[in-house]
């Protein structure tokens, strides 16, 4: 007889459940309680193993009815509307990029000339190429090598091993670069802009979950951070302190940016909005809340900060509400992402649970 | 159907709070086995009697394992009495017009 039957039927099952991450747990969970409280009162009356398996499954209805019966929920049909997004980015990794930035590009050849403002799409550009990419990769559609861009296999690994060089030189770039263009117009707001992106630098580079988030260096031991915990920590609550104190400092001391107190306060908000938390306590609570709440609680330094300048200046009413609507669709957005990576994880503890199930009958 | 099932699940939970597979095994046995229902239709009354807070459920553990254990809420259990009221009412109804006796 076929072991692994139940393993089969909850994989099956969840291919065809529209559920959140959340919901859809629960579910299997209790359908696998069910299915093996089945099985052990069906071996208990005489039947073998194999044959409980069969019997428990074939009695709980086919994956389809009984999904069916479970109904939908708002979160997994947006999961199934994204899915065919992804589907269409997958099979037009450049096309669909090409499309979005190419009129943004014209826009600024058509009114700069050529010039540094093309950058900016240029970079979105390359960066939502590379994401279908890898998206297509890891959805097992690999390109030939000569079509995707590869570094050096050592640089690769050089870079797989120390994952935030990416990021922080893509903050640095972004911030040197933005420094670069605003300097000519206004110069107090990249004195603002500079101070905070080096507060977030260094709040970024010393953050708490950082080897929590990548277990290829959390295994190795060889983050600074975990090794000289102190002055990681000194690091970390320094940037915070320097970002909080940044308005009056900014005021205060430097000439350029007196009279900008509210450039200083968005800087502020902004740092706070995307700075992990300095305490870990403070990083737990963010972490306990649902994804979409958690980026309202993000949102809401900026919003707070444009709903007080609205209130003295009503024109700016309009920034306010837009601001908002953005904030709430993104928030939308951020919960069916996680919902969808985590049912993902899911599926692919089924597949491995139903390979190991399969495994373990032909190895006997 | 749904009514009535609402009923049995009700019943079946009145007495202990209890997993799934626990109140579809209590209603065979209090039934005598003539309540063979499709293993699958169970969850879903479970999962919309605690959406109308007639029930609720934690994980829990029974039997060295981890299982979602329902139970009656106090709105449950009035819900529960007054189902069963139109149920003798229903029961009565269709006995006279059937010319049941008694």
């Amino acid at each position: 007889m076929v072991r692994g039957e139940i393993e089969c039927y909850l994989l099956a099952f969840n291919d065809v459940l529209v559920a959140g991450a959340e919901r859809r747990e629960r579910i299997l969970a209790e359908v696998e309680d069910h299915l093996r409280d089945a099985v052990e009162s069906l071996m208990a009356a005489g039947s073998t193993a194999g044959e409980a398996e069969l019997e428990a499954v074939a009695r709980f209805g086919s994956p389809q009815e009984a999904a069916a019966r479970l109904g939908s929920d708002p979160l997994g049909r947006a999961q199934q509307a994204s899915r065919s997004w992804e589907a269409r980015r997958i099979a037009h990794p450049v096309l669909i990029p090409l499309v979005i930035w190419t009129p943004l590009l014209a826009y600024t050849l058509w009114d700069f000339g050529l010039s540094t403002t093309q950058i900016m799409p240029l970079v979105l550009l390359w960066v939502q190429c590379k994401s279908n990419l890898h998206a297509r990769r890891v959805a097992g559609l690999a390109l030939g090598s000569g079509v995707i861009p590869r570094c050096s296999e050592r640089l690769r690994r050089a870079l797989a091993d120390r994952p935030w060089i990416g990021r922080v030189l893509a903050v640095t770039l972004t911030g040197v670069y933005c420094s670069w263009v605003l300097l000519s117009l206004h110069p107090w707001f990249a004195v603002i802009l500079g101070y905070y992106s080096v507060c977030g630098a260094a709040g970024y580079w010393s953050r708490l979950s950082w080897y929590e988030d990548h277990d290829t260096s959390a295994q190795r031991g060889r983050g600074w951070t975990v090794r000289y915990r102190s002055a990681s920590a000194g690091l970390r609550y320094g940037s915070w302190a320097l970002a909080l104190a940044g308005p009056l400092a900014l005021t205060q001391l430097a000439p350029l940016t007196a009279n900008h107190l509210g450039y200083a306060l968005l800087g502020l908000a902004v740092f706070v909005g995307i700075s992990t938390p300095p305490t870990h306590r403070a990083l737990q609570w963010l972490r306990g809340l649902r994804p979409a709440a958690r980026f309202a609680a993000r949102l809401t330094p900026l919003l707070t900060l444009l709903v007080i300048n609205a209130i003295g200046e009503p024109a700016l009413w309009s920034l306010a509400l837009i601001v908002a609507m953005l904030g709430a669709l993104m928030a939308i957005q951020w919960e069916i992402w996680h919902s969808r990576a985590r049912s993902d994880a899911t599926r692919r503890q089924l597949v491995d649970r139903t390979r190991a199930a399969a495994g373990d009958v032909t190895g006997r | 159907m749904g009514k009535q099932l609402d009923l049995l699940l009700l019943s079946a939970l009145s007495s202990a709070p209890a997993h799934g597979y626990a109140v579809i095994e209590e209603l065979q046995r209090r039934s005598d086995g003539v309540f063979d229902l499709p293993e699958s239709t169970v969850y879903p009354a479970l999962h919309r009697l605690e959406q109308a807070k007639l029930l609720e459920s934690e994980w829990g553990e029974v039997g060295g394992r981890r299982r979602r254990v329902y139970q009656l809420t106090d709105k449950g259990r009035s819900a529960l009495r007054e189902r069963r009221r139109e149920w003798t009412r229903l029961r009565r109804g269709i006995g006279a017009a059937i010319g049941e006796a008694g």
